[in-house]
């Protein structure tokens, strides 16, 4: 006799289930054990590349049926964009309402061109921020800012460049990238001026199943969820 | 006596016992009685022989809709039903040092195996954990005369050697299996000097998890081949799946774990969990390590010891190269040279951060593989001066030159890694549908998903190598090559599928390079046969197509392969 998962489902049930992404995680994020480093020096073999700006929303593949994979797609030659980050503007600024950006996230080159990793076991990122449709600021700057998802840690990533770009590379597991507009060129430990955009790295999107998924009807505190 | 016992035991074929075997003979490590439950809320039996459990759960809930989930096959062990004290104690390998010409014998058979005090029904070469240590000189070739005394079919595939075709040990390809209770006799050639290790190729996911695995070490004629070291050590890295009762059975007819392949959760090295040496303050050792693991990727780290990678699968790398740890994926092998200069005991870790999925967060983890244990006594030959020195490989770099005018060409071949699902449980299907749509990981570190991950067998995932340009998935391919051909492939492994997962990509009989990730040219090449793609990323290989016949590419993840992730090309003359 057949389970009664065995028999033919739609997915279309999948896409009922109610997703929140969210921007801090409810637990601790780990340290960071490599941070960026401060005005890293151009990366001449990180070719800059210019890919669709990322869906930011998980979108869910919709075929239905028991048998389910991913049909063939077209060639292409470019890194996927699976782990890029795309910059919302805050509006907060005038000037930068208009504004679009993204974070091409890539795993750094290893010293033997195996996965790059902190000794600690943290994936190394490479970074690389493209703005568009920013207007030049009047007075100060805008710079680039890597913090953890609990804002507790914040590293200078680096003002970002005539062309609105900048570069670096981290190690913390989930990060924002924050870019703000700073009175002044005085590199600090913590920006002082509005946020102008922002961004949280793939991995921040990981969330608790508690509440989702197969644990749907279930009550999120029976897990220390409120 | 035993093996006789065995074999007639198991008459011959490879056959699951009987269910009034399984219900009247009494295992006597897996009747021991488990503390609770497996996990909270699954409604499983309580443990008896030859009845699946669930794996190990730490402390992740139960997903409802699976409390009476089981995998849809019969569960397995060898020797279920039989005191192991039928079976021979496996003892610690041996060494053979061989010369060109030189024939052994090899035999696969069941033995008794002690893992942290309690003994185990697992397999071994000559019964021997792991199988003997063959060594031999560059160019030599020696006969190896294998007999199969476990109860299921299996062949010797050489990993890493470009050997006579004939002798690849792939069933139905470059021989039939090997029957219980037949023998089969391969020629060996040692064409490239560096570390190689031998395995089955049937059912890799048991019988290699089990104990069939052994190291070749072939020396170069070149004495100066590597830098000054005072010892060697070849370790080789694996891990297996057990709980309070005892191992967790396998699939019968097809692999459990087939999702992300078979984490175990005890770590063993040279096949065992007490792994040290001691060396005097000052020694510079040299580690050959092989990773045997059905899925686990290891990050290696030796404490605040200083190290530095020289060597990889098939040749030394373009430079030495310095670096705080070893990431080493399944079926890779690498050579490092490490310096103790600090008196103390300087552990070898798997350093890893972990995921749990369901609370969705990264926790940093730590698994002991060994300990080294430093005196103060200062080593009398001072290499360290020279391990300071970072040596360039001449040979290499000569070697690697004449194929640099192909890196630039475009890809002959393009490959995608995706899968295929069918009749998976639904909560498994809406787990992996939220979780890919939040995020994956460019590698697992650990199993993320213990229960959804043995719930799925090869009868229910495909995994697939397709090829972008016709279609053509797994064995569909047909890919025809001459002598002398230098193959661009490239491999793109499809973030976008419904269950993602980074794959150790191994090509028989040939050697390539990982000429670049991501359109990032490789700075230091070196010659290999298995490569890891991580999920997200497009790895160009360069394959030196040097060996006639028909050889397979495939994933190391033992149940990806069985799962389909293999295909086939031929070479001629």
């Amino acid at each position: 006799m057949r389970q009664w998962w065995e028999h033919q489902f739609s997915l279309a049930t999948v896409l009922s289930v109610g997703l929140t992404v969210v921007a801090a995680a409810p637990a601790a994020i780990p340290n960071a054990l490599a941070a960026p480093t401060e005005n890293p020096e151009p990366d001449s073999s990180v070719a800059v590349k210019r890919w669709e700006l990322p869906t930011v929303l998980p979108v869910f593949s919709c075929a239905g049926g028991p048998v389910l994979s991913t049909p063939t797609k077209p060639l292409v030659t470019e890194p996927s964009d699976y782990y890029a980050i795309e910059l919302v503007p805050t509006g907060r600024v005038p000037g930068t309402g208009l504004s679009s950006g993204v974070v091409y996230s890539t795993a750094a080159v290893s010293p033997f061109f195996g996965v790059a990793l902190a000794p600690t076991g943290e994936y190394l990122h490479n970074l690389e921020i493209q703005i568009e449709g920013l207007k030049v600021p009047r007075a100060g700057a805008y710079v680039a800012w890597i913090t953890d998802t609990e804002i507790s840690q914040i590293v200078r990533l680096g003002q970002l460049d005539e062309n609105f770009r900048a570069s670096g590379q981290t190690g913390w597991n989930k990060f924002l990238v924050v870019i703000t507009r700073e009175p002044s060129m005085e590199p600090k430990p913590t920006w002082e001026g509005p946020i102008i955009m922002r961004g949280m790295s793939r991995s921040g999107r990981m969330h608790t199943l508690a509440g989702h998924g197969p644990f749907q009807a279930e009550p999120c505190a029976k897990y220390g969820f409120r | 006596m035993m093996l006789v016992f065995a074999l007639a035991t198991f008459s011959g074929a490879w056959t699951e016992p009987s269910q009034s075997q399984k219900e009247s003979l009494r295992h006597p490590f897996e009747a021991v009685e488990v503390q609770g439950m497996q996990h909270e809320g699954h409604a499983m039996s309580p443990v008896k022989p030859g009845t699946w459990r669930m794996p190990p759960m730490g402390d992740m809930p139960m997903m409802p809709g699976l409390e009476m989930a089981l995998p849809p096959d019969d569960p397995y062990l060898p020797g279920l039903g039989i005191d192991p004290d039928m079976f021979p104690v496996a003892v610690p390998n041996e060494v053979l040092n061989l010369e060109d010409g030189d024939q052994i014998t090899l035999e696969a058979s069941l033995v008794r195996r002690e893992i942290n005090g309690r003994p185990y029904v697992m397999y071994g070469y000559n019964g021997q954990y792991p199988g003997p240590l063959i060594r031999a000189p560059q160019g030599a070739t020696i006969i190896v005369n294998f007999t199969n005394n476990i109860e299921m079919p299996t062949t010797v595939h050489w990993h890493g050697l470009r050997l006579a075709n004939r002798f690849d040990g792939v069933p139905d390809v470059t021989q039939p299996a090997v029957q219980p209770g037949e023998a089969f006799r391969y020629e060996v050639h040692f064409r490239d000097s560096g570390i190689y290790w031998y395995h089955p190729h049937v059912r890799e996911d048991i019988q290699q998890d089990l104990g069939l695995y052994g190291n070749m070490m072939v020396a170069s004629p070149n004495e100066n081949y590597y830098g000054p070291a005072h010892r060697e050590e070849v370790v080789i890295l694996d891990d297996i799946l057990m709980d309070d009762a005892g191992l967790m059975h396998f699939g019968a007819s097809t692999p459990t774990h087939a999702l992300m392949g078979r984490f175990g959760n005890i770590m063993l090295v040279n096949g065992a969990t007490d792994y040290s040496i001691d060396v005097k303050r000052g020694e510079v050792v040299r580690f050959f390590l092989t990773n045997v693991a059905n899925s686990r990727t290891f990050n290696v780290t030796f404490g605040n010891a200083k190290v530095k990678v020289v060597a990889s699968d098939v040749s030394k790398f373009e430079r030495e190269q310095w670096v705080q740890s070893v990431v080493i994926a399944p079926a890779e092998r690498y050579v490092v040279d490490v310096l103790f200069d600090q008196a103390g005991t300087t552990l070898i870790e798997n350093t890893i951060q972990a995921i749990d999925h369901f609370r969705g967060e990264f926790f940093p983890h730590v698994d002991l593989l060994g300990h080294v244990t430093v005196s103060d006594e200062l080593v009398t030959d001072d290499l360290s001066a020279r391990f300071g020195g970072l040596r360039e490989h001449d040979d290499v770099q000569k070697d690697i030159a004449a194929y640099r005018e192909f890196f630039g060409k475009a890809p002959d071949i393009e490959l995608e890694t995706t899968l295929r699902i069918r009749d998976l449980p639904l909560p498994i299907v809406l787990s992996m549908e939220f979780e890919k749509g939040l995020y994956v990981p460019p590698m697992e570190w650990n199993d993320t998903m213990p229960m959804m991950n043995w719930l799925s067998t090869g009868k229910q995932v495909t995994w697939i190598l397709r090829d972008r340009k016709t279609g053509a998935e797994n064995a569909d391919n047909h890919w025809n090559f001459t002598v002398g051909d230098v193959v661009k492939i490239r491999i793109f492994n499809d973030p976008e599928t419904i269950h993602p997962m980074n794959h150790p990509v191994h090509i028989h009989g040939q050697r390539f390079l990982v000429i670049e990730i991501d359109g990032v040219a490789n700075p230091n090449l070196v010659w290999k046969d298995t490569a890891i793609v991580p999920v997200g990323t497009t790895v160009d290989f360069l394959l030196d197509v040097t060996n006639p016949g028909d050889w397979m590419m495939h994933c190391h993840i033992s149940e990806h392969l069985q799962a389909g992730m293999m295909l086939q090309f031929h070479v001629d003359e």
